[in-house]
């Protein structure tokens, strides 16, 4: 009995925290009627330091623009390969970019912001456009943004 | 002869016209200085002296229009044009591109569950 005891105790210890590693985070960027083409995002986080921790999306599928995303570009030094499989269409005035993705629980309430770094042709770049703690209680709050994004929410 | 002189008043004109449009700039013209000017370079950063004091980056594309307008081109309604993202089915268009959301997992970033792809819409 004893044995069997142990062996549901420990499979149990392995997985709860597997369970509770993630949660499905919806991202809702809505863009302003800023009059020009279509806007590139960078959505990516930094750690409690400041320091680059991973890229979350990427709006824009042309690697030759991303420069113009200048945080973005200078935390990666514009590798590509941040945002191989996590790139998508660019974003047109007054339209809305809804993400849904399993972020690690540990990002929330622990020092990580959420930054959005925006360009758009011809038109004066926008870095880190948005800049939002990761916080239980920051969910469900718009946040508003200065130049081409209307405003951000992050919701579980 | 005289299609020799028509010829060099042209050529002529021609050259000359750039500086004649600096000529004509308003008052209130701006400065601007070509922060990559390499030639055959398809973007160009542009630093521009908004008249706030404070110099700015623009995007500029090489290939666009001429209007100074400094605008959209394609009538301002915001929507996603074909110079702005690639078309999957265009070999061309990928190379040196990021892979897009779908065709391979995301980066192990340690952001995210390892191998679930973010679920995008955009309207």
């Amino acid at each position: 009995m004893k044995p069997l005891f142990a062996a549901l105790a420990l499979t149990t210890a392995l997985i709860a925290p597997g369970l509770a590693l993630a949660r499905p985070v919806t991202l809702t960027t809505n863009l302003s009627d800023y009059g020009g083409r279509g806007a590139y995002l960078a959505i990516y986080v930094t750690d409690p330091s400041g320091a680059y921790a991973g890229s979350l999306w990427m709006a824009g599928g042309k690697s030759k623009y991303y420069k113009h995303l200048s945080d973005w570009a200078r935390f990666t030094a514009g590798d590509v390969a941040q945002v191989d499989g996590i790139t998508g269409a660019s974003v047109g005035a007054g339209q809305s970019l809804e993400l849904t993705m399993d972020l690690a629980d540990a990002l929330f309430d622990a020092g990580y912001t959420l930054h959005i770094d925006a360009a758009v042709e011809d038109m004066r770049d926008s870095p880190n456009e948005i800049a939002v703690p990761l916080t239980g209680n920051g969910a469900g709050q718009p946040v508003q943004g200065r130049r081409y994004i209307a405003d951000f929410t992050y919701a579980f | 002869m005289k299609q020799a002189l028509a010829l060099v008043l042209a050529s002529g004109t021609l050259g000359l016209a750039p500086d004649a449009e600096a000529g004509i700039a308003p008052p209130a013209a701006h400065a601007y200085v070509f922060a990559d000017a390499a030639a055959g370079t398809p973007t160009r950063p542009l630093l521009v002296d908004d008249g706030s004091g404070d110099w700015a980056l623009f995007w500029a594309n090489g290939g666009g229009s001429d209007d100074g307008n400094g605008g959209g081109s394609d009538g301002g309604n915001g929507g996603d044009s074909d110079d702005d993202d690639c078309n999957l089915n265009d070999p061309a268009c990928g190379a040196g591109n990021a892979a897009p959301a779908g065709t391979v997992a995301p980066p192990k970033n340690g952001l995210f569950t390892d191998g679930t792809a973010p679920v995008v819409k955009s309207n």
